[in-house]
């Protein structure tokens, strides 16, 4: 059977790591822990709507026009789960994108954040603009430049009808300088 | 004081004691068919490559803050992805084959966790954890011992009731970590508030997850899905009540588990299909030892058994090494749909394997009183 101080130790692996999660967020989340995700969020189930909102990538197309990129081609082989934080720091190009990372709830997360931000160097930013361009190339879009916006958008239930689409952000991003 | 830690032990001794009686397994060789029935699960389904990892820009590098890969100014180079996709294979077939299996689990469960850490450097932390909690709790739990080309040798650190008493309390801390803020957030007696929608909503229009049963969530009434965050909650917080009533109470909460999943994977299209393993651990696999035993006995089923591995290995390592979209064959990370229907069906075989366990248990093993001491193993019974 096992120990007192085995069930103790146990106790101290297992209730740490939810603590920082509970407590300040999951940007603090440690990894490896034996935690499964809450999504304890909610969302208004009266009306006949549904509201959503969501950060995608636009390309400019042959004819000029800006158009919805395929996001898993273009992050491929990175899963396409990993869409939103690659985005909240725009590839990594935004102002301080090292600090960046979802999940921050509480000064003590946003200050590690800070203090323990990897630099994103110019060779770094070049890196990932060269990426870019030829994954934008593949799907045949203008391989220097991107736009990353934040949409919200209201749905009608149950038919799918978009009642209202509104840009919030839209960031564009060269990618041949 | 004395007295308090005299509770406290008592306590503790009668806490592993039930929990003991509930998971003991009844024959370690179902271990042993077990422990190829997993390895055959991760080479075809479920083992990651991360290789692929090298070929990212720095500039996306967002390691979890509080993890080993938070050490590191950026992604390693291709060698030492190279060097961790060589070790997971090998060591999951010598897992799978049983060449010094409680050796080959660990090293197997430490290399995908050094790879995962990278893996989840992306700003995202994937909660896939349970299927590496029982690869750790298994190593020591004797599953190399049987059905082995290089069996483990006896140790004083083995032990099946300890293993899986373990793997258990993991599991139910799992879901309350789960559970909890749902409780909190999710219980409010209020029907124009849903979590469940909450989730359909992200799968349904930001994931395009419109596959099975999807499509008609939409038309669920409120007190319906309300139903749904209450028994989501009641599910998540309620294992570890199971776990300490009986045997058969627990078993019952794992079909139910099964059935949550199966609900989960019509209703949201999230299959979730490493759980299936875990569950599984607590049902008994003689049967298949069995079978398994005599089968290898035939020189044909050797060969063949041989040339399914070589061919998974095949299949992984080019998966791995070979970053072209086309070589997903068994690993449909795009193809979603037959992902689906790939995990309805696990699903529907653990709903009846533990079914099958639970009945077979009920008419014909009384379970013994919790107060009695536990036998370690229990006599195999073909």
């Amino acid at each position: 059977m096992f120990s007192l101080r085995f069930t103790l130790s146990l106790l101290g692996i297992l209730l740490i790591p939810y603590f920082f999660r509970a407590k300040y967020g999951i940007a603090l989340e440690p990894y490896p822990a034996v935690m499964l995700p809450s999504g304890s969020g909610k969302v208004d189930a009266s009306a006949d709507i549904a509201q959503i909102s969501y950060t995608t990538v636009l390309g400019r197309n042959a004819t000029g026009q800006w158009s919805r990129v395929d996001n898993a081609r273009l992050l491929y082989p990175i899963p396409i789960q990993y869409l939103s934080p690659i985005l909240s720091k725009e590839f990594g190009l935004k102002e301080d994108a090292g600090t960046i990372r979802p999940g921050i709830q509480s000064s003590l997360a946003g200050d590690l954040s800070i203090l323990w931000a990897k630099h994103v160097t110019e060779q770094d930013r070049q890196e990932v603009k060269a990426w870019l361009r030829g994954r934008l190339g593949e799907q045949h879009f203008d391989a220097s430049v991107l736009k990353v916006v934040k949409v919200e958008e209201v749905i009608a239930i149950p038919d799918g009808r978009k009642l209202n689409y509104k840009v919030t952000y839209e960031n564009t991003l060269r990618l041949d300088q | 004081m004395k007295t308090l830690y005299a509770w406290i032990n008592k306590a503790n001794t009668l806490f592993w004691t039930r929990v003991c009686h509930s998971t003991t397994p009844e024959n370690p060789q179902g271990l042993g068919a077990f422990r190829v029935l997993v390895g055959l699960f991760l080479l075809a389904l479920y083992v990651p490559s991360f290789s692929w990892i090298a070929e990212a820009p720095q500039a996306l590098f967002t390691p979890p803050l509080l993890s080993l890969a938070t050490l590191f100014d950026g992604f390693p180079g291709f060698t030492f992805f190279f060097l961790v996709d060589c070790t997971v294979l090998l060591s999951l077939v010598c897992l799978t084959l049983g060449v010094k299996a409680r050796a080959s689990t660990l090293v197997f469960l430490f290399s995908c966790l050094l790879g995962l850490t990278f893996n989840f450097s992306f700003g995202k932390i994937d909660h896939s954890i349970l299927i590496y909690a029982l690869l750790l709790c298994m190593a020591f739990s004797g599953w190399g011992k049987h059905l082995a080309l290089f069996p483990d040798k006896p140790s004083r650190v083995d032990s099946p009731a300890k293993s899986l008493s373990l793997l258990s309390v993991l599991l139910c801390f799992a879901m309350f970590s789960a559970g909890f803020e749902k409780a909190i957030h999710w219980i409010d007696f209020d029907l124009a508030l849903n979590g469940f929608l909450g989730w359909f909503n992200d799968g349904y229009y930001l994931l395009d997850r419109h596959y099975l049963l999807a499509p008609y969530v939409i038309y669920f009434p409120p007190a319906l899905l309300e139903i749904f965050d209450y028994t989501a909650v009641l599910f998540e917080l309620s294992p570890l009540l199971f776990l300490l009533h009986s045997r058969r109470a627990w078993r019952l909460w794992l079909l139910v588990a099964c059935i949550f999943h199966v609900t989960n994977t019509f209703l949201l299209n999230i299959p979730f299909i490493a759980n299936v393993m875990v569950y599984l651990a607590f049902t008994d696999f003689t049967w298949l030892y069995a079978k398994l035993s005599r089968w290898l006995q035939l020189h044909s089923v050797r060969v063949v058994g041989t040339g399914i591995v070589i061919l998974l290995v095949f299949m992984r390592g080019k998966e791995a090494f070979d970053l072209s979209a086309t070589v997903t064959l068994l690993s449909p990370t795009d193809k979603i749909e037959m992902k689906l229907y790939l995990g309805i069906f696990l699903w529907l075989i653990a709903i009846y394997l533990i079914a099958k366990s639970l009945l077979r248990q009920t008419s014909t093993s009384a379970p013994e009183p919790a107060q009695k001491a536990i036998t370690p193993v229990l006599k195999p019974h073909y």
